[in-house]
């Protein structure tokens, strides 16, 4: 007997516990025998682990890699042992996600019909001798002190902020303020419709927006995209800009999946917090290139977590630096917290948004979307994973759904 | 900013101003007619004009190159296709749906109530994805082909587009209500038509029957002695239109009770029957029998009228009473001459002795005929019970003899000796003999026929060779008996004296024991039998003797 994800489960199998849907849907009785029809109706209804009398977990973990030849398994097996070093591979999320990863590596190298390294490499700049590296500011304070671009953010936005966090504002009042600088208002339709949205939809006025649409959610986009546009000038090399917009897409759409899973979260505003986790990384790769990429080194050689050699080297992290950045542009509180507990989401107050976005960065990098400058899974939290309360059968079909939502983003941005 | 610049920047805000103007109005336009789908739909027969409505409205819209509805099969949870148009597109939303439900694209759009985009299997067409829900239950999903590049679809249409959605199932939740209560509604119906349908055969029926009697029935209420309701053959007694008759008192109909002495109302009766006369609207009188019943008739105290029209009855009875009179008239004339011609005859004295005899009889059997048809005439009087009794008394020794003379041939014939009993009081007057006389009150004839009858029945009756006793006993009343050994049949013992009783005589006209009963019942006397295989059969009769036992004592 065992609980199996829903990928695992085979007509014929029984069901060992009823198998109820959302709504309270009773989708398959206990004791059914499983049908294709089954499977369709549970697929349908978002389930994703079913409890049969037929095999164990294990078992059947096992029988997934059966199907694969054993060459391309062992190769997929060593590259997904480099992405998931330094990770804790016994906590039975990391296990699953690391199996998840081998069988896809598996998969695509049986369909390229090579087994090619699947992790980016990094161009080696040569510039990270130590002689020539000046000391960096000491505090994320001090790093992002005196550059003005980094130092402002648009004052309407804020005003509009205040204007959407008093309910008496009416619709009118926060067009008005929208009205004000014609300039922000091109540049946050521009960006508002831009498909990274993930709504793809056009937005003709963003007064209007503001009326048919939630207006909170249309501002966090906004404010996302305008974060991310002011790192257009990151110096090539050390990562391409093409790799970090797809790590940020790449956790913006975990993110909200998962916010999905757990049937509680604000899809949208965790979609945003995953789309500007990694503004500090932005912030240090725009100001201190040369620090970073001796720190990319350490990580490569060491096989420890970004954001370690980030604190030994510089005393902070980027995940503080972009928290920094956010405080200082008075960004929702929220929203600051988020990204600067990215990487130890146990101690946010609001934990299970915090979990969420710190999930989503993990498994983004471990399902190889886009690439943040570390070869590596950030480690897990346990803590966080269980304030999220999701089935481990979730993350199979987080990375379904996320595969194909990934897809549609970043094809017509980005191509 | 320079001038120029800046009137750029105004004409672009104004630009946008208008267009955004146009878009609110076609908004405001659409929201208008979106909210809520006809209540009509609830009347069709089947959820897809709904579908069909609400594919008509998304594609004004949306330019969508196909649209396909599907929805929750809620017996196995599955989504099933239930509506799909733009055939002609290529648009396989089966196999499209098939794709995005295994990587659980389709449970994650299920989940949101907006509207998602997923990319089609040709990589490069984009689908339209949006749950039907309401707030308590999914219904379906909408699935689409964009015919127009997603980034044209503006916010405003989206929500709009979520408006049509979430109407639309909340139609289709409503046309599921309807058809849960309709089939409810069509059970309650069919149960209250068949019962409808029952209670109007069984009034039809009854309304048959009051219709179709040749009596008048009438309902009249019995605390106004109104008519409520009268049958046809009331009205037709009454002579007026039941709308004319509905309303009058009984009194002035068909009661022959005065108000306040209604027979049921206040004098309780649970029934009465009176035989009187209505005066019809054409001044006719008709005598009726009508019998009153009380009764309750939607909770009200009500009295059922039924009446009978006899004036026919009465008039056939007349009709056969007259005919038998004057049939015994005409045959009495006639007669006159057959006794008074032989007697005028026997005056010539040319006559022969032969010739003298045959007169005589032609005579005797003149007279005999008129004393017949008297006596008839006498018994109808007596069953009309309008005879009136001259009584005297008559010394019925006398009349036996007279009729044994005449029934002497009958004896003969059977070999029955008839023997005359004086019974004598205890101790004896005087001593008996056949010649005693014995006196009864009555009349003569009538004695005759008594016991002609009687006597005759007996003769009849008796084994042959056997005795017929006639026992006469004095007294008051005096009993006369007549004896034979003979037996009546157990089925005629019931109806011994009813008319036209016969046992199956050759001659018998079942009139003898009838015109007896009769008979002696108008002499103020009684008669009665016993019969047993023992002792025989024993008519007996007890008839006044002059003299009543007070004036004797």
């Amino acid at each position: 007997m065992g609980l199996l994800n829903i990928v695992d489960l085979k007509p014929g199998m029984t069901i060992a516990r009823d198998v109820i849907g959302k709504n309270g849907r009773l989708l398959v009785p206990r004791g059914a025998a499983l049908t294709e029809g089954h499977l369709r109706v549970c697929n349908i209804w978002g389930v994703t682990e079913a409890e049969v009398f037929d095999t164990s977990r294990d078992e059947a973990r096992e029988a997934t890699f059966d199907a694969i030849a054993p060459g391309a398994l062992k190769v997929a097996a060593a590259q997904a042992a480099v992405l998931f070093a330094g990770c804790n591979t016994d906590h039975p999320a990391v296990s699953e996600l690391l199996r998840l990863r081998i069988i896809e590596l598996a998969l695509e190298a049986g369909g390229n019909g090579s087994a090619g390294p699947a992790i980016t490499v990094l161009a080696d700049t040569g510039e990270a001798g130590e002689e020539d590296i000046p000391p960096a500011p000491p505090t994320p304070t001090a790093l992002i002190a005196g550059d003005e671009a980094m130092g402002s953010f648009p004052e309407v936005y804020f005003e509009l902020q205040s204007a959407l966090d008093n309910p008496g504002s009416s619709d009118a009042h926060i067009a008005d303020i929208i009205g004000r600088d014609p300039g922000l208002t091109a540049r946050l339709l521009k960006l508002a419709n831009s498909p990274l949205y993930g709504f793809a939809s056009r937005v003709d006025s963003l007064a209007r927006g503001v009326m048919m649409v939630g207006a909170r959610e249309l501002i966090q986009l906004a404010l996302g995209l305008t974060v991310i546009d002011k790192f257009k000038d990151i110096p090539p090399g050390l990562l391409s800009v093409r790799q970090v917009w797809e790590h940020a897409i790449g956790c913006a759409v975990f993110a909200r999946i998962l916010a999905f899973q757990t049937e509680k979260l604000s899809m949208d505003r965790l979609f945003v917090a995953g789309l500007i986790h990694d503004l500090g990384l932005l912030v240090m790769l725009k100001k201190i290139p040369r620090h970073m990429a001796r720190i990319m080194k350490t990580v490569r050689a060491e096989r420890i977590p970004l954001y370690a050699a980030e604190r030994r080297m510089l005393g902070y992290d980027h995940a503080e630096l972009g928290q920094a950045m956010m405080q200082k542009w008075r960004l929702p509180p929220v929203l600051c917290e988020i990204v600067g507990a990215h990487h130890h989401p146990e101690a946010a107050a609001d934990l299970p948004e915090a979990a969420v976005v710190h999930l989503a960065d993990l498994m983004a990098v471990a399902s190889g979307v886009g690439f943040n400058g570390s070869p590596h899974v950030p480690p897990l939290s346990p803590v966080a994973w269980d304030s999220l309360g999701l089935p481990l059968g979730a993350l199979a079909v987080a990375l379904s759904q996320a595969k194909r939502q990934i897809r549609d983003i970043t094809s017509s941005f980005l191509d | 900013m320079d001038s120029e610049k800046q009137l750029a920047l105004f004409q672009a805000q104004i630009k946008t101003l208008e267009v955004e103007k146009e878009t609110a109005l076609q908004a405001l336009r659409a929201a208008a007619s979106l909210g809520h789908f006809a209540t009509s739909y609830t009347k069709y027969p089947s959820h897809i004009p709904i579908l069909a409505e609400m594919a008509a409205r998304v594609r004004e819209m949306i330019k969508l190159a196909a649209v396909a509805v599907y929805l929750v099969d809620e017996t196995t949870n599955d989504f099933t296709l239930a509506f799909s148009d733009g055939a002609g597109s290529g648009f396989d939303p089966e196999a499209e749906i098939a794709e995005l439900i295994k990587d659980q694209t389709f449970a994650f759009a299920l989940g949101l109530n907006r509207t998602s985009f997923a990319t089609a299997r040709d990589g490069s067409s984009q689908i339209l994805l949006h749950p039907l829900s309401t707030l308590s239950r999914t219904r379906g999903m909408i699935v689409a082909l964009l015919a127009q590049p997603k980034r044209t679809i503006t916010d405003i249409t989206l929500a709009l587009f979520t408006v049509v959605a979430n109407a639309c199932a909340q139609a289709l939740e409503s046309f599921e209500l309807y058809r849960t209560i309709d089939t409810i509604r069509l059970g309650l119906e069919d149960r209250i038509e068949k019962r409808t349908a029952e209670l109007q055969e069984a009034f039809e029926r009854l309304r048959v029957v009051l219709d179709s009697v040749q009596a008048g029935v009438a309902v009249v209420d019995a605390a106004t002695f109104t008519i409520m309701d009268i049958n046809p053959a009331g009205e037709k007694m009454i002579g007026l239109a039941h709308a004319d008759i509905v309303g009058r008192t009984c009194f002035e109909s068909f009661s022959a009770a005065e108000k306040g002495n209604c027979p049921i109302v206040n004098r309780g009766l649970a029934e009465s029957t009176d035989e009187h006369t209505i005066r019809t609207s054409g001044g006719r009188s008709i005598p009726i029998l009508k019998t009153a019943i009380p009764a309750t008739i939607k909770g009200r105290p009500c009295i059922i009228e039924c009446f009978v029209d006899v004036s026919e009855q009465q008039k056939l009875a007349r009709l056969r009473e007259d005919v038998e009179r004057m049939t015994r008239h005409d045959l009495k004339s006639p007669l006159a001459a057959v006794i008074g011609l032989p007697e005028a005859m026997l005056n010539d004295p040319g006559l022969s002795e032969d010739h003298k005899e045959l007169l005589h009889t032609i005579h005797d059997a003149g007279v005999k005929m008129l004393t017949m048809i008297n006596s008839s005439l006498d018994l109808y009087k007596m069953e009309t019970g309008t005879y009136k009794l001259r009584a005297v008394p008559v010394n019925v020794t006398a009349v036996l003899a007279s009729v044994l003379a005449d029934l002497e041939d009958l004896a003969l014939s059977r070999r029955v000796q008839v023997r005359i009993v004086h019974e004598v009081p205890n101790p004896p007057d005087a001593p008996a003999s056949p010649d005693t006389p014995f006196y009864l009150l009555g009349e003569e004839l009538l004695f005759f026929s008594l016991f002609a009858n009687l006597i005759k029945n007996a003769l009849e009756a008796s084994p042959k060779g056997g005795e017929v006793r006639v026992r006469l006993v004095p007294g008051h009343p005096a009993l006369v008996a007549i004896h034979n050994q003979g037996l009546v049949q157990e089925d005629m013992r019931g109806r011994f004296f009813d008319k036209y009783a016969s046992s199956g005589k050759e001659s018998g006209t079942g009139l003898g024991t009838y015109s007896a009963k009769l008979i002696a019942t108008n002499l103020g006397g009684q008669i009665g039998f016993t019969s047993d295989p023992e002792n025989g059969t024993e008519v007996f009769l007890r008839l006044p003797a002059p003299g009543s036992e007070e004036n004797a004592s």
